[in-house]
């Protein structure tokens, strides 16, 4: 009696994401249940949709609220000459009421001023008046780290000035960098780190340059509003994958964090990944005895790969749930960069949060 | 690329399809011919085409332990071949695949271990004691390509060099385990050795800077600019391009040291001497080779210097008493036309495949910057033109 074998039961989800290893972005959006990325963009809002986000109607035509002219630019215009100076009086007049507002409320800081003026005007200053606008600073978020940027970096870890970066006030006692945020994006997770952790000092890389500009101009922006604060926060722009060694001794960072990485979704771009079995070397030599690692990420495959390398890496061993949760850094991280919020907003549950700690071997 | 290896005893040539074995004590004798295209498995026939295509294959490297107990060799297909001696010859042991074509293979002094560096920066190790010697394991990967690797006498550590500037030093087998790095290059590190008893380092990189590093603290005790000995520098230098692709070190004493260098476009080898005492480096002297395409190996205090463009046979050159060297000597050798036309075959075939070292901007070409060195402005404002071929990266508000 011939048995006919049951069928195999394949969707195209699986047909596409096996076929010559491909999966792509797009891929994972589908399976998200999000739009792809252009049909996103293609959508067209209604009358009150579009006026409810800020645009308008100018000459019968639609003009977002990007293309619209900022109050800023507005008073420039009228008042060309005296622009400049209006803008200046109106800063020190937003200072002084902030400031009268602080010591009524008894020295608490106040929020942070989101929207600001156009940073590309006082670019001279290093946008050091008023903190930059992200939606200038975009940049695309992939970028080749194995191909041959251009890079500042010093030849030894000695030979790096870190007076550049750090007022002398914070270098005392050849204090030095403990907390690390490879990949640090806009800056999120320095800002908030920076408030809890005030005697240590932090570095964010970043190898995207206007997304590192941006970074320095807000923290530029946060230092002169606040002063005394955000001192211990700064970036810098370098190739994560490839210097570290030139910048940090051996067992210096207490902290390591890797933040939403770019999952490198294609098999051929996987050597790519932040995170692979040779890097995690090169890790666990800057790292301290005990040190903690934290990796973020909303891509369960990413998730799974990262899980995967550090424990089978020998210098590495996963923290137990209970010191997890009694550690306050873990529970910021998810919220308080920028990926993280547009998870939360798209309400993506996917993202992950897991801890390592690194062994010493000597 | 590099096709002569050698140990006390036997001098190893590889070819495009074979290799030569020649024995040192007399070299006018036969030398064996291992056919390394014979030991290829055949290519299993696909199912689109009739007749399988001929691939154009070529050996790419090769070594051979201190014993003379193994000689392997490595193919562009990336198969690597292990041959035992036997008392009939040279015997196919075992054969692998790889994942990734190779660049070096080195044996370690008991023959237990062979570490083989591939083109994207990994270095794999196949335990030839146990059973899964076919089967390679990851030790130690850099970020970009490994250009030379060398293992202490105890086998304990493995230092690798790479086109990133730096020379790492990392245990082994357990080569996870970073033991330090050795910075201060300013360009790819080309070539290292170890010397006096492995207490010490040289390191070379392409632009003839040449490091004596102590291995234990890691500091650099000195910096040697071999160009500007040879008088290699200037515009006329710049437009040749010379670099130094190789560098190998033999020890004369406890106190002095043989380099000698490759350079690329240049048709001479130039042989350097350092002294532990006086802390100097001396050029001994230049043996013309009339060809840019040579490779050459030390055995003791002598020299050996292959080149196809050579009618003779290999070049000899030896290290007198008085510390000088003597005249540039021909070995004939048996056989030297067929091996000459398969080297000049194998040159032709891994020229190809160089990788370029120097990265796309000189560091000194750019302004001063936080880190005492540079800056990339230019490439900065380049790296923003790269990124604003899409339409909704960014948008140009209209006040500005």
């Amino acid at each position: 009696m011939l048995m006919t074998p049951s069928p195999i039961k394949i969707s195209p989800a699986d047909i596409l994401s096996t076929a010559k290893g491909k999966s792509t972005r797009n891929e994972f959006r589908r399976r998200q249940g999000q739009p792809r990325k252009n049909q996103a963009l293609r959508r067209r809002l209604t009358r009150k949709q579009f006026v409810a986000k800020g645009g308008a109607f100018q000459g019968g035509k639609r003009t977002s609220a990007c293309e619209q002219e900022s109050l800023y630019s507005r008073i420039k215009k009228q008042f060309n000459n005296l622009g400049e100076d209006l803008y200046l009086v109106v800063e020190q007049f937003e200072m002084v009421s902030r400031k009268v507002a602080e010591s009524m409320d008894g020295n608490k800081p106040a929020e942070m001023v989101q929207d600001s003026t156009d940073p590309r005007s006082s670019q001279t200053s290093g946008g050091g008046k008023a903190l930059p606008q992200k939606k200038y600073y975009r940049q695309r978020a992939h970028s080749n780290p194995i191909c041959d940027h251009v890079f500042d970096y010093p030849t030894t870890p000695e030979e790096m000035n870190w007076n550049t970066l750090y007022p002398p006030s914070k270098l005392t006692n050849s204090r030095r960098v403990e907390f690390l945020d490879i990949g640090c994006g806009y800056g999120g997770l320095l800002v908030a780190l920076s408030k809890m952790f005030p005697e240590k000092l932090m570095l964010g890389l970043e190898i995207r340059v206007k997304v590192q500009q941006y970074v320095q101009y807000r923290i530029e922006g946060l230092r002169k509003m606040y002063t005394g604060h955000y001192e211990n926060i700064a970036v810098l722009r370098t190739n994560a994958m490839k210097y570290l060694p030139n910048y940090f001794h051996e067992g210096q960072i207490e902290k390591m964090f890797f933040l939403y990485p770019d999952p490198h979704f294609k098999k051929s771009k996987y050597k790519w990944r932040i995170i692979n079995d040779t890097l995690l070397s090169e890790y666990a030599y800057i790292l301290a005895k005990n040190a903690k690692v934290y990796t973020v990420t909303d891509v369960k495959d990413l998730h799974d790969w990262m899980v995967q390398h550090f424990t089978d890496h020998q210098l590495f061993e996963p923290v137990s749930d209970a010191e997890m949760e009694s550690d306050p850094v873990s529970k910021i991280i998810l919220d308080s960069t920028e990926e993280g919020k547009k998870v939360t907003r798209n309400k993506g549950d996917n993202f992950t949060c897991y801890l390592f700690s690194a062994k010493y071997i000597r | 690329m590099s096709f002569v290896a050698a140990n006390d005893k036997l001098l190893v040539l590889a070819g495009r399809d074979k290799v030569f074995v020649a024995s040192l004590e007399s070299l006018s004798r036969e030398t064996t011919a291992i056919d390394i295209s014979e030991a290829r498995p055949v290519p299993v026939p696909s199912a689109t085409t009739n007749s399988p295509s001929p691939k154009k294959v070529s050996v790419v490297c090769l070594t051979i332990s201190t014993d003379s107990k193994y000689l392997c060799a490595a193919d562009s297909d990336k198969y690597v071949y292990i041959y035992g001696k036997s008392k009939s010859g040279w015997k196919l042991l075992r054969y692998f695949q790889t994942e990734k074509r190779l660049l070096q293979m080195i044996f370690n002094n008991d023959s237990g271990y062979l570490a083989m560096t591939d083109k994207c920066g990994d270095v794999w190790l196949s335990d030839l004691v146990s059973e899964d010697a076919a089967i390679p394991r990851k030790i130690l990967g850099h970020c970009s390509v490994i250009l030379h690797t060398c293992l202490n006498a105890e086998g304990t550590r493995i230092f690798t060099c790479d086109r990133d500037e730096k020379i790492r030093v990392s245990s082994f087998p357990d080569s996870y385990i970073i033991k330090g790095y050795y910075m201060g290059h300013k360009e790819a590190v080309v070539s290292i050795a170890l010397v006096f008893n492995d207490t010490h380092l040289f390191s070379v990189d392409i632009e003839s800077n040449l490091k004596f590093w102590k291995v234990e603290n890691k500091s650099c005790a000195l910096t040697f600019n071999l160009f500007t000995v040879l008088r290699l520098t200037g515009e006329e230098a710049t437009k040749s391009d010379f670099q130094i692709s190789l560098m190998r070190a033999t020890e004369l004493n406890s106190t002095k040291v043989y380099l000698a260098m490759k350079v690329a476009n240049y048709d001479k080898v130039p042989v350097f001497d350092f002294d532990l005492e006086s802390l100097t480096v001396q050029l001994v002297g230049e043996v013309p080779i009339n060809s840019t395409l040579f490779d050459f190996y030390w055995v003791g205090t002598s020299l050996f210097i292959a080149c196809p463009d050579s009618s003779e046979g290999l070049i000899q050159v030896v290290i007198t008493e008085d510390g000088k060297i003597s005249e540039p000597k021909s070995c004939v050798i048996p056989q030297w036309e067929e091996i000459r036309t398969n080297m000049s075959s194998f040159i032709q075939f891994n020229q190809v495949c160089t990788i370029p070292l120097r990265k796309r901007v000189a560091n000194d070409g750019l302004e001063k910057g936080p880190c005492n060195k540079v800056r990339a402005t230019e490439d900065k404002v380049g790296d923003l033109k790269k990124v604003d071929g899409k339409k909704n990266v960014e948008k140009e508000p209209a006040s500005a």
